[in-house]
């Protein structure tokens, strides 16, 4: 549809954010809901096997992925505006140029 | 000399500072050997002169009456009455641990004086179960003055704080403060169960919703004393008696009274919601712990299948990528494209989009905020302060707390206009049953999954809807149902309280959180990955601002309702 280079760039940019500021927390937020759904399944107080410890890991991974990919998203979709801008503004004087013909 | 040289030096300090602070009547005698450097025990002189004690005059010997220089050469102090002296070598006896060390009463005489100015609140205190230790033998020395207070030395006056439902105070930062010292006892495992006391006292009403609230940085929810205090009337937080008491504050009869003093007409069913349990255990009915396990057992296997299903997706699409030859310009069938949403559809998804991101960013960092205590992995971590930094941006966590009712009210607009729209649809005769369901969502899921992997060497044909979709669609319509019934339960729960049984809203608040795991989870994660990060779609699939589907992909997707159209244009 477009090019894909503006929405990689800010994808890119807020990948870097997210990974400045954001990696812990949605670390603990992802782990923390591990505890709570191993809390329901395997019951409190939890005990260190290793089914709790895989199902707080894949709380921690999918917090990541969760709070990685809205960044993501957010800077993909922001660079995808700027590029539809950015093309919009190149493409304007083509277009002047292009009428008297 | 050494006392004289002191002195001198003390008077030096306040003529140069005659704004500081004065000492009462006497207490310099006493300074020259208690300040800091001297013979005996210090006393800090600035930190004194500043208490609320020394600005209204209260000299040294006013608590520490009988005192003269003579007690630092073995001098007698006056002698005491049967009473006193049982008094005083009860607070001799007792110890308390603070971090490594054991900690004493420095001088248990003092505490004889307070009820010579403070009557009120010696006298609550003295009819409290927080001085039971010194009525009667006990495993565990409780609190004095000091153990609220701080060093009688220091004490300050206290903030006015006295919530009303109707004016909800901010909770004063000395009763923060003090909350602090309320658990060096009830958050200490060891000393409450020594105590015959719940362990769990502080580490619950952390995890609650008032707990994790204060967490975050809300001005207003309680800490210990909001509730636990007596009125103000009755002593305060001096008469403190044990929950069996009928005149305990939090005794199952009173309890109203104290959510009262911030949740306007709390009844007793919306005062059993909280009680320093996990909300499954709180109302002692089986349902909101069968909800608990259901649901723990729904997210947790959903988002297993699903993390799965986008991993298989991923690999499948890397390979195809090594495939792809060079070179492979646009077709025809890549630049034309058709509707597939109509302006209707978009701007619902506009509306549920951006009120499940709001709901998503002010909700989790909240739901987050519990203490991890010694869970695996995690355990000794705390979110809270990233959630309370992150809550600014809303303006603090009453502004989170607002935009969490905009997000919620941006879906409810959604899924209003979307049933409007769905009747309408209905009246028309035009009602898409392609969403519903059928047996070959499941076959297709089977075989395209075992596509993916490379088992078999066919794509099943997808109608208008493959079956990801249709999860889509029906997760936001389960998810809405659950989200914004519990959530509105909890927007007013007094007035759901009154009539709806405790365990319903307790079960409420139980599926909000699980569910809401599940949604952002799903949504973040699963729906993202298939309209946005797949590498063949990204930056996203366009349909959901424009509406549009290119030939291309129809083909490639939706070939079933392709080769449908193309016979109807036939
Ligand atoms: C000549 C120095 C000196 C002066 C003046 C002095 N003290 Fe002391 N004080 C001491 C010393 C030394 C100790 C430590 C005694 C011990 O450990 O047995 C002490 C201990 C204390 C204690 C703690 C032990 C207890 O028995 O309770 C208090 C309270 C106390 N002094 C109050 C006072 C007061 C009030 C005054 C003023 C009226 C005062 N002192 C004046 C030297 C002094
Ligand atoms: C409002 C009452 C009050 C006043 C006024 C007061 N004290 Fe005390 N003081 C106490 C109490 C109560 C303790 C015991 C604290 C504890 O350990 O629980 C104490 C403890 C002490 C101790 C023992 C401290 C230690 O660490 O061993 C000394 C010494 C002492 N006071 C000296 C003084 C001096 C000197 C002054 C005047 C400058 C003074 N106090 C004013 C109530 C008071
Ligand atoms: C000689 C009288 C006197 C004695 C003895 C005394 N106090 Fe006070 N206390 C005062 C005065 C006066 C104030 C300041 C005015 C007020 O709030 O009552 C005060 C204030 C306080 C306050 C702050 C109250 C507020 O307004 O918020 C506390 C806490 C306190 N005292 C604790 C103690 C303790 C503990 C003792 C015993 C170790 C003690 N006092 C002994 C006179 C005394
Ligand atoms: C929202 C109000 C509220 C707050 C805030 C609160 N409590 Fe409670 N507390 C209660 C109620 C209600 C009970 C009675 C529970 C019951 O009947 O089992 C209770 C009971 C207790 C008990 C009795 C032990 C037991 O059986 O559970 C202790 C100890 C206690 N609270 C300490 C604290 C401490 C310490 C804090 C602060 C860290 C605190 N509370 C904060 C409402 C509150
Ligand atoms: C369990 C904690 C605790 C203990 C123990 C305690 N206080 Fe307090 N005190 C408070 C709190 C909290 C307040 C604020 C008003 C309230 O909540 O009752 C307060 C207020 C006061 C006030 C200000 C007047 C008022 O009631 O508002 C005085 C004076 C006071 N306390 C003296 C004492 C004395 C003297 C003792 C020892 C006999 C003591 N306190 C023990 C917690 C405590
Ligand atoms: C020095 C330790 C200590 C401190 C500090 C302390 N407590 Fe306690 N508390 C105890 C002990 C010990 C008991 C139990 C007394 C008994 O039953 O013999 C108790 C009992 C209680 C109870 C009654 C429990 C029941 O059985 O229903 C409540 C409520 C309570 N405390 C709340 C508080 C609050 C609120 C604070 C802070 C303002 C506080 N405590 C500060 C030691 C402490
Ligand atoms: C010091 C004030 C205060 C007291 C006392 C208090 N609460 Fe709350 N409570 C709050 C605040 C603030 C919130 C956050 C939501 C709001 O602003 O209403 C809240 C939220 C809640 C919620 C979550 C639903 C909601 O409105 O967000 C429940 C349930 C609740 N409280 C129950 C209780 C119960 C039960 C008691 C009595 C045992 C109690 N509260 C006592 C201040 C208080």
């Amino acid at each position: 549809m477009q090019s894909k280079t503006p929405s990689l760039i800010g994808a890119g940019l807020a990948l870097a954010l997210f990974l400045a500021v954001a990696l812990l927390p949605s670390m603990l937020y992802g782990g923390y809901a591990g505890v709570l759904l191993a809390g329901g399944i395997f019951g409190t107080p939890l005990e260190p096997t290793f089914l709790v410890r895989a199902l707080i890991v894949f709380g921690i991974v999918l917090g990541v992925a969760g709070v990685g990919s809205l960044f993501a998203v957010m800077g993909a979709a922001a660079g995808a505006g700027v590029g539809a801008l950015t093309s919009l503004a190149a493409r304007k004087p083509a277009a002047q140029e292009a009428s008297p013909e | 000399m050494r006392a004289i040289l002191l002195s001198f030096a003390l008077l030096l300090a306040s003529t140069a500072r005659a704004d500081e602070p004065k000492l009462p009547k006497g207490s310099d005698t006493c300074l020259q050997c208690h300040s800091p450097g001297g013979d005996g025990p210090a006393v800090p002189p600035d930190t004194f002169a500043k208490s609320i004690h020394a600005q209204n005059g209260v000299g040294c010997t006013d608590c520490h009456a009988g005192y003269t220089e003579e007690h630092a050469m073995g001098g007698t102090l006056p002698a005491l009455s049967d009473a006193e002296q049982k008094f005083v070598s009860r607070l001799e006896k007792a110890s308390w641990v603070e971090g490594e060390k054991k900690v004493k009463v420095a001088s248990p005489r003092a505490y004889l004086a307070c009820q010579n100015c403070h009557t009120e609140q010696t006298d609550a205190f003295a009819a409290s179960v927080h001085s039971k230790w010194l009525r009667e033998d006990a495993k565990v020395a409780g609190p004095t003055c000091a153990s609220c207070h701080g060093s009688p030395h220091a004490v300050q006056a206290m903030a006015f704080y006295e919530p009303k439902a109707g004016a909800r105070q901010p909770v004063p930062e000395d009763r923060r403060a003090m909350a602090k010292r309320c658990e060096a006892c009830h958050g200490n495992e060891e000393f409450a169960k020594e105590a015959g006391l719940n362990p769990e006292a502080a580490v619950t009403y952390h995890d609650s919703i008032h707990g994790r609230l204060v967490r975050v940085g809300n001005a207003y929810a309680p800490v210990c004393v909001s509730c636990h205090a007596a009125p103000a009337n009755r002593g305060g937080t001096h008469a403190i008696v044990s929950k069996i008491d009928p005149n305990s504050i939090v005794n199952v009869k009173n309890r109203k009274d104290a959510c009262a003093r911030c949740h306007a007409g709390a009844t007793d069913s919306f005062a059993s919601l909280i009680a320093h349990k996990t909300p499954q255990e709180t109302t002692g009915h089986p349902v909101p712990h069968i909800i608990h396990i259901v649901f723990s057992y729904l997210t947790t296997l959903t988002l297993l299948f699903f993390a799965f299903h986008v991993l298989v997706d991923f690999i499948y699409e890397l390979r195809q990528r090594v495939k792809a030859k060079a070179g492979h310009g646009p077709s025809v069938d890549a630049v034309r494209s058709v509707i597939r949403f109509d302006i209707h559809q978009r701007i619902q998804h506009w509306f549920m989009l951006s009120g499940v991101i709001l709901l998503g960013i002010t909700g989790w960092p909240l739901r987050g905020a519990g203490t991890f205590g010694n869970a695996p992995i995690i355990g000794g971590r705390d979110a809270a302060p990233y959630s309370e930094a992150f809550m600014k941006i809303f303006g603090g966590a009453e502004g989170a707390a607002l935009w969490h009712r905009v997000g919620a009210v941006l879906i409810i607009i959604s899924s209003v206009y979307h049933l409007f729209y769905l009747t309408f649809l209905a009246a028309q005769k035009r009602l898409p049953l392609s969403m519903l369901p059928g047996p070959k969502d499941a076959l297709d899921m089977r075989d395209n999954i075992l596509f993916m992997l490379g088992v078999k060497k066919e794509r099943p044909r997808f109608d208008r809807y493959m079956y990801l979709e249709k999860f889509d669609y029906w997760a936001v319509f389960w998810g809405i149902v659950m989200m914004v019934g519990t959530g509105f339960i909890f927007w007013f729960p007094a007035f759901f309280a009154a009539w709806a049984p405790s365990w319903l809203i307790t079960a409420a608040l139980i599926i909000h959180g699980e569910e809401a795991t599940l949604a952002i989870l799903f949504l973040f994660v699963v729906h993202f990955y298939n309209v946005h990060l797949k590498p063949s779609i990204f930056p996203m699939n366009w349909a959901w601002l424009n509406g549009r589907i290119s030939v291309e992909m129809m083909k490639h997707e939706h070939p079933l309702e392709y080769e449908r159209m193309s016979d109807d244009h036939k």
